[in-house]
């Protein structure tokens, strides 16, 4: 019998609860039996399967909780901020000043996913106009209208320029239902010319140093924003403070996904890898208390990995996974078809890099900022990607297109080109609903599929 | 020199041409469209594949100017840099555009554009050359400035009704919208598509023309050709509004890209500002079908 992990269902964890195992692990003030949120109405949690480690259970909690510690805060004074589309810029701003929470809107993407469509905030978003033919970041817009998902932010705060057409679309309707927008400019980000200073970025892309002076004053227009919400200035010392505590966060999620993505097992599913990586984004509302869920789970995997314990077994294909997918359950998939995560561009690695700390602190953000994998051209991104294979190691290469969004059409076939070109490795493009139970059979069929294709590859 | 092939409303012909280029403002069509560098898939903006397809494949390109308005185009650069055609050029446009940075962002872009057409061959014009160029281009535009592409001459009848296009880039193909509404009892009295009178220049301020040509010519482009990609984009509803009231339009037909997510999420809001009917008409890069044809007709019967 082996003493390593067992993925739980739903009702399992549940049973932990009421059979009294659960009594040694001491429960954050968000803990509980996950159970609860299947009932408030997370109906896609009854699908999942999910790490059994007490620290990924305060992961989950923690991510549940986020609206109703977002309503304790408004409650308690804090002002909040809606930051939109930066992904990990605005909120490393927003958390140093000492009343302020900010959280990214952009988060309802997942709302039809785990509510399994009965929230009703796409059915909103279609009366608006919004239809099934936009991303599934549509049902921000439904958010906003039905005013029930999260309180509605003090402050709200939009990058645009080089960013998704959906989005920027979306973000300009829900503007237009009389929230206002705070625009703020990111530039497509472009190699230096011949005379212009290049200025190396978080990640190892570059830019000419006149696009950071020009983020960086867009970001003191939004410090300013910031500031003013807070009734006080936001000091140098205090951002670089408010950086070395974001950098604390990004550097457990770095140690994380490489000793998850390097170990000879499995010592994580995918599962609970993504959320953890989606933390780094706003701290999932609280700063302090990601870094505790965080480490906890990077001491899980540390005795993992030193046991050699973990899941799946060692011969599980490793994949490296591009974008973010809409229905959690593809997560799960990936490993009952013989895969592992290896590798992932969720379209937020600039918010798991170090942030300059040698730095001016704004021009440290502009340059964070500039960094994002999707301001700039598709090529670079799927160079950096190449990067990432190599150091990781991975086997197989899944794009999951996400429906609607205006930059997959394009953005796809060069990555898939590129970097199947560049590694020599099989690729297969999905494209996960939010719900995908539907098309299940074809995602299966189709990761099986490459999945054996990676495994040939090894006996050749 | 060659031909400087460009779609958006915010590249500046003058510019190109002061540096010796002869502008060429392409209207894809399927002509020449269909097979290039960008492939059919799906998701692709019809007039994006059309437009790269078209330009790579016209005789005497030098150059491509692409803008980010639209994140396709933005993308499109990339499928252009692996294809290795035609040299290209993405012109950053912000897009929140109400401070001075952007304005001033803008201003570099176009300068850097200079320096593209430089690397091309081209050389940068002087004061006097730029403002001999911006005069030549101001005087065409006031002559023409009563002509659309989209709405064809007709014989404005009592009956007719007046109507407005409105909307993003038209292909070739998606011209003759125009020539259907005549067909159907209707007349054009406002395009405001990309290719109308919504996204043309502001007269160049002579007074400081010939001192600041390139000052003016970015004033006169950017901040005042009001655009859906813009944020907010509330200039481009009181224009609109304005324009379709000042014309007594009792109709809008708004033509949209299949895929343009920036124009058909304002359809709505369109529909909230205008007081009057707007059809919502999704084009895909074919010569309208038999189904546009008719919700264009039962529209304008409507309309009477």
């Amino acid at each position: 019998m082996s003493d390593g992990p067992r993925q739980l269902t739903l009702a399992e964890w549940d049973g932990r609860f009421v059979r009294g195992e659960m009594a040694g692990h001491p429960q954050p003030s968000y803990g509980g039996p996950p159970g609860r949120h299947l009932k408030d109405g997370d109906l896609r949690l009854g699908k999942l399967l999910y790490d059994d480690s007490p620290a990924a259970l305060d992961l989950w909690n923690f991510l549940l909780t986020e609206e109703d510690r977002l309503r304790r805060d408004r409650a308690m004074g804090r002002k909040i901020v809606g930051a939109m589309k930066d992904l990990g810029t605005v909120p490393v701003m927003a958390y140093s000043l000492p009343g302020v929470t900010a959280f990214y809107p952009d988060g309802a993407w997942w709302t039809p996913c785990l509510m399994e469509f009965s929230s009703g905030v796409l059915g909103v978003a279609d009366a608006l106009g919004v239809d099934e033919s936009f991303c599934p970041v549509r049902a921000m817009l439904g958010a906003f209208a039905a005013g029930s998902h999260f309180p509605a932010p003090d402050l709200l705060v939009c990058s645009v320029g080089a960013t998704c057409d959906d989005f920027s679309a979306i973000a300009q309707r829900v503007n237009g239902l009389g929230h206002p927008v705070l625009w703020w400019e990111i530039p497509h980000r472009r190699r230096p010319e011949a005379g212009e200073e290049s200025v190396p970025l978080p990640g190892g892309f570059a830019c000419p140093r006149e696009q950071v002076a020009f983020v960086q004053s867009e970001l003191v227009r939004v410090k300013s924003a910031v500031e003013g919400l807070a009734g006080e200035l936001l000091t140098e010392e205090g951002l670089r403070a408010g950086i070395r505590e974001a950098n604390r966060v990004r550097s457990i999620l770095r140690e994380l996904r490489r000793m998850v993505f390097t170990a000879e097992v499995c010592p994580l599913p995918a599962l609970e890898l993504l959320i953890a990586e989606m933390l780094a984004i706003h701290f999932c509302s609280d700063r302090a208390e990601s870094w505790k869920v965080l480490s906890s789970l990077l001491a899980v995997v540390r005795g993992r990995v030193e046991r050699g314990k973990g899941y799946f077994g060692r011969n599980a294909v490793k994949v490296f996974w591009i974008n973010p997918v809409a229905d959690l359950r593809a997560m799960n998939l990936l490993e009952q078809c013989g895969g592992r995560i290896c590798g992932t561009d969720y379209m937020f690695c600039h918010a798991l890099d170090g942030i300059p700390g040698d730095l001016p602190p704004m021009e440290a953000l502009a340059r964070m900022a500039l960094a994002d994998p999707m301001v700039g051209s598709a090529r670079e991104r799927a160079a950096r990607i190449c990067d990432d294979i190599a150091l990781f190691g991975a086997e197989a290469v899944v794009i999951s297109r996400i429906q609607g969004a205006s930059h997959c059409a394009m953005e796809g076939e060069i990555l898939s080109g590129m970097i199947g070109a560049a590694t020599g490795l099989p690729v297969v493009e999905l494209e996960v609903p939010p719900v995908c139970d539907a098309v299940l059979p074809s995602l299966r069929t189709r990761l099986r599929a490459l999945i054996e294709t990676a495994g040939g590859r090894r006996k050749s | 020199m060659g031909k400087i092939i460009y779609t958006s409303p915010f590249v500046p012909p003058e510019w190109i041409a002061a540096h010796g280029f002869e502008p060429l403002r392409l209207v894809p069509g399927t002509a020449s469209g269909l097979e290039g560098p960008v492939k059919s898939n799906e998701g692709v903006c019809p007039f994006l594949r059309l437009f790269v397809n078209a330009a790579v494949a016209e005789s005497g390109a030098a150059g491509l100017v692409l803008a980010t308005s639209c994140d396709q185009m933005r993308h499109a650069r990339d499928v252009l840099d692996g294809a290795g055609t035609v040299p290209s050029f993405l012109l950053h446009l912000p897009s929140a555009w109400q401070t001075p940075t952007a304005h001033g962002l803008y201003g570099s872009e176009v300068r850097r554009l200079g320096r593209f057409l430089e690397t091309l061959g081209g050389a940068a014009p002087s004061r006097d050359r730029l403002s001999d160029v911006m005069d030549r281009y101001d005087r065409d535009r006031c002559v023409a400035a009563t002509g659309s592409a989209a709405a064809p001459a007709m014989s404005p009848g009592q009956r007719s009704v007046a109507v407005a296009l409105l909307g993003g880039p038209l292909t070739a193909e998606d011209r003759g919208i125009g020539a259907l509404v005549v067909r159907y009892g209707g007349r054009v009295v406002l395009d405001a598509t990309e290719e109308g009178e919504r996204c043309r220049p502001a007269r160049f301020d002579r007074r400081r023309m010939w001192a600041d040509p390139l000052g003016v010519l970015t004033e006169a482009y950017y901040g005042f050709i009001p655009d859906v990609f813009l944020r907010p984009n509330g200039e481009l509803f009181r224009w609109v509004q304005r324009e379709t009231q000042a014309r007594a339009v009792r109709g809008v037909i708004l033509l949209r890209q299949v895929w343009c997510d920036k124009w058909h999420a304002e359809v709505h809001r369109f529909r909230e500002w205008l007081k009057v009917p707007l059809l919502d008409v999704d084009l895909d890069g074919e010569v309208a079908g038999e189904r546009t044809r008719t919700r264009i007709q039962a529209f304008l019967e409507s309309l009477r």
